[in-house]
């Protein structure tokens, strides 16, 4: 993508666009006053500490937490121009347009070909057979499984590697054609190769798909993030965005004090 | 002495499993005890005869033939009682799962979970007076008959059925539910082509359950089915619709004044204890494939 220093400066067209954002579960803060616009076609990693949000942030963007019933957001949250919390957006197309990448590898309890076709089953994307079988490779192309997996499709999910697992739940998001894909330390769980290899294929989606991805390896954000947010404790509780900027400016010449300690390693 | 505080420790641990295998044995003599009357008395009679031919013989029907009608008639029930008991208990124990979060949900349970302590002898008198009795002023009018006894059993079963769905869609892992509602899909979509998926094993360990509780159910199937000698005949229903269930034929043939026929009765108590057994080891089956597909 081109760089050009700094985020679309009018956010209401944006991909993701947060403005004055306050969440909290039950009574306890979790988000406080965050205002941040995504760049589209990049990534965007968030950082910081354990308990800062950055979680909840991402699970309001396609609204997962709402699975929480004492989960509660004020402030405006919008996707592709679409109030995500306004009374007539329907969930299911916006969680259709913004795919998710959880912690853990979850291959569905089915075999490999009806996992990847399991979205576009659901919106019924596909006409036909041939059109589903076609969808299926795409994604799993996309995914740079396609080759590893194409002899076995009719095996379960299960049975992959912890990696391969991971690229499987990568390619049913991508089975949708989602705008947005977010991602929840979605490297946690695996060894550095297969690290490297969905680092890749991050690096290829941003191209045409906007990524927000939490991390705890700030390294990782170095190296595959256009921008980083650097969430912290706010001193009431809850995090707050703490900066937000180009990845190298993050790293190299923060503004905030906090900011620098924290990406040093002198807390966190 | 701290070896002697060892030793100590070490007889309190042995008098603990002494009295845990005590407690058992006292648990299992009565069902050992029956097993062995049963088999001492009724055994003469169990052979392929019993099983290919219905109850005969005079001038006490049951000296001559077999359990065949008891055996169909108990299938054919049970048959009917899932046939209303699966679709309503499993579609309540989904509701209960992931919608049922308010009130209207947990007045839902509450009344389900006392409708599983109500005792035979009620759902008894309810079947007879809502399906069966011919001249009640509200009801099916079905006579005592399979179909009124069936319909009995599936709404005696409904509660059993219902609260294991619920409890087997929870143990659903959250990670797969949220993969699926992260895609688009709503909440039912989620359920069904994910949950119930994952929890079917779970659900018809629930349904055999039901079943194996069901068996037993003699008083409510003399008020509601009746009793006779004869195979099914069609219709189910109407004052020929009645059929055998094996724990009423146990009972009849225990009370007539001969002792002729205790022996078709113990061999006939073998069969039913069989049938249970069997739906025992079917839902143990069940029960461990579903926690080798889809634990954690």
């Amino acid at each position: 993508m081109q760089v050009d220093g700094s985020a679309p400066a009018n956010g209401r067209g944006a991909t993701v666009d947060l403005r004055n954002v306050n969440a909290w579960y039950g009574g306890a803060p979790a988000l406080r006053d965050v205002t941040l616009t995504v760049a589209p076609r990049a990534v965007t990693a968030l950082i910081g500490p354990s308990g800062c949000g950055k979680t909840t942030l991402l699970r309001s963007i396609n609204r997962l937490n709402d699975t929480i019933p004492s989960y509660r957001l004020t402030g405006s949250l919008t996707v592709l121009g679409q109030e995500v919390y306004g009374k007539d957006l329907a969930v299911e197309d916006l969680r259709r347009r913004v795919g998710m990448l959880f912690q853990r590898p979850v291959p569905l309890p089915m075999s490999i070909y009806d996992d990847v076709a399991y979205g576009p089953r659901l919106h019924r994307l596909a006409g036909s057979r041939a059109g589903l079988d076609a969808v299926v490779e795409e994604s799993l192309r996309m995914a740079a499984l396609w080759d590893e997996v194409k002899d076995r499709l009719h095996h379960p999910g299960r049975s992959l590697s912890g990696g391969q697992q991971q690229r499987l739940c990568l390619a049913r998001a991508l089975a949708v054609k989602p705008r947005v894909i977010l991602m929840d330390e979605p490297c946690a769980a695996l060894d550095p190769g297969a690290t490297a290899k969905i680092e890749e294929l991050i690096r290829q989606l941003c191209a045409e798909i906007t990524v927000i991805i939490v991390t705890h390896n700030l390294a990782q954000a170095r190296r595959i993030a256009d921008f980083t947010a650097v969430m912290l404790p706010s001193a009431n509780g809850g995090g707050e965005l703490a900066e937000f900027g180009l990845t190298p400016t993050i790293f190299e010449t923060p503004t905030e004090p906090r900011t620098a300690d924290y990406v040093a390693g002198r807390f966190g | 002495m701290r070896s002697g505080n060892l030793a100590r420790r070490k007889l309190v641990e042995r008098l603990a499993v002494t009295l845990c295998v005590l407690a058992l044995l006292i648990a299992l003599a009565p069902l050992v005890h029956v097993l062995y009357t049963a088999i001492n008395i009724g055994g003469s009679r169990l052979n392929w005869t019993f099983f290919s031919q219905p109850a005969a013989g005079l001038p006490y029907i049951g000296t001559q033939g077999g359990v065949l009608n008891g055996l169909v008639g108990t299938v054919l029930l049970l048959f009917i009682g899932g046939l209303i008991s699966v679709p309503l208990g499993v579609v309540t124990g989904m509701y209960l799962s992931d919608f049922g979060g308010g009130r209207l949900g947990s007045t839902i349970r509450a009344f389900s979970d006392t409708l599983l302590g109500v005792p035979s002898v009620i759902w008894g008198l309810f079947g007879f007076l809502l399906f069966a009795n011919p001249i009640s002023q509200v009801g099916l009018h079905l006579n005592r008959s399979a179909l009124a006894g069936g319909l009995t059993l599936g709404l005696l079963m409904t509660p059993i059925v219902a609260r294991v769905t619920e409890i087997s869609l929870h143990q659903v892992p959250l990670g797969f539910k949220e993969a699926s509602l992260a895609l688009g899909a709503t909440r039912w979509a989620t359920m069904r082509r994910i949950g119930l998926r994952v929890a079917l094993p779970g659900i018809l360990t629930g349904v055999l359950l039901a079943l194996t509780n069901a068996i037993g159910q003699t008083v409510a199937l003399l008020l509601a089915n009746g009793y006779t000698y004869l195979m099914p005949r069609w219709p189910p229903w109407g004052p020929q619709g009645n059929v055998t269930d094996l724990g009423s034929m146990i009972y009849l043939y225990l009370y007539q004044p001969t002792t002729l026929l205790h022996a078709p009765a113990e061999a006939a108590v073998v069969v039913l204890l069989g049938l249970v057994l069997i739906m025992s080891l079917l839902s143990r089956a069940l029960t461990a494939i579903g926690r080798r597909n889809y634990a954690g």
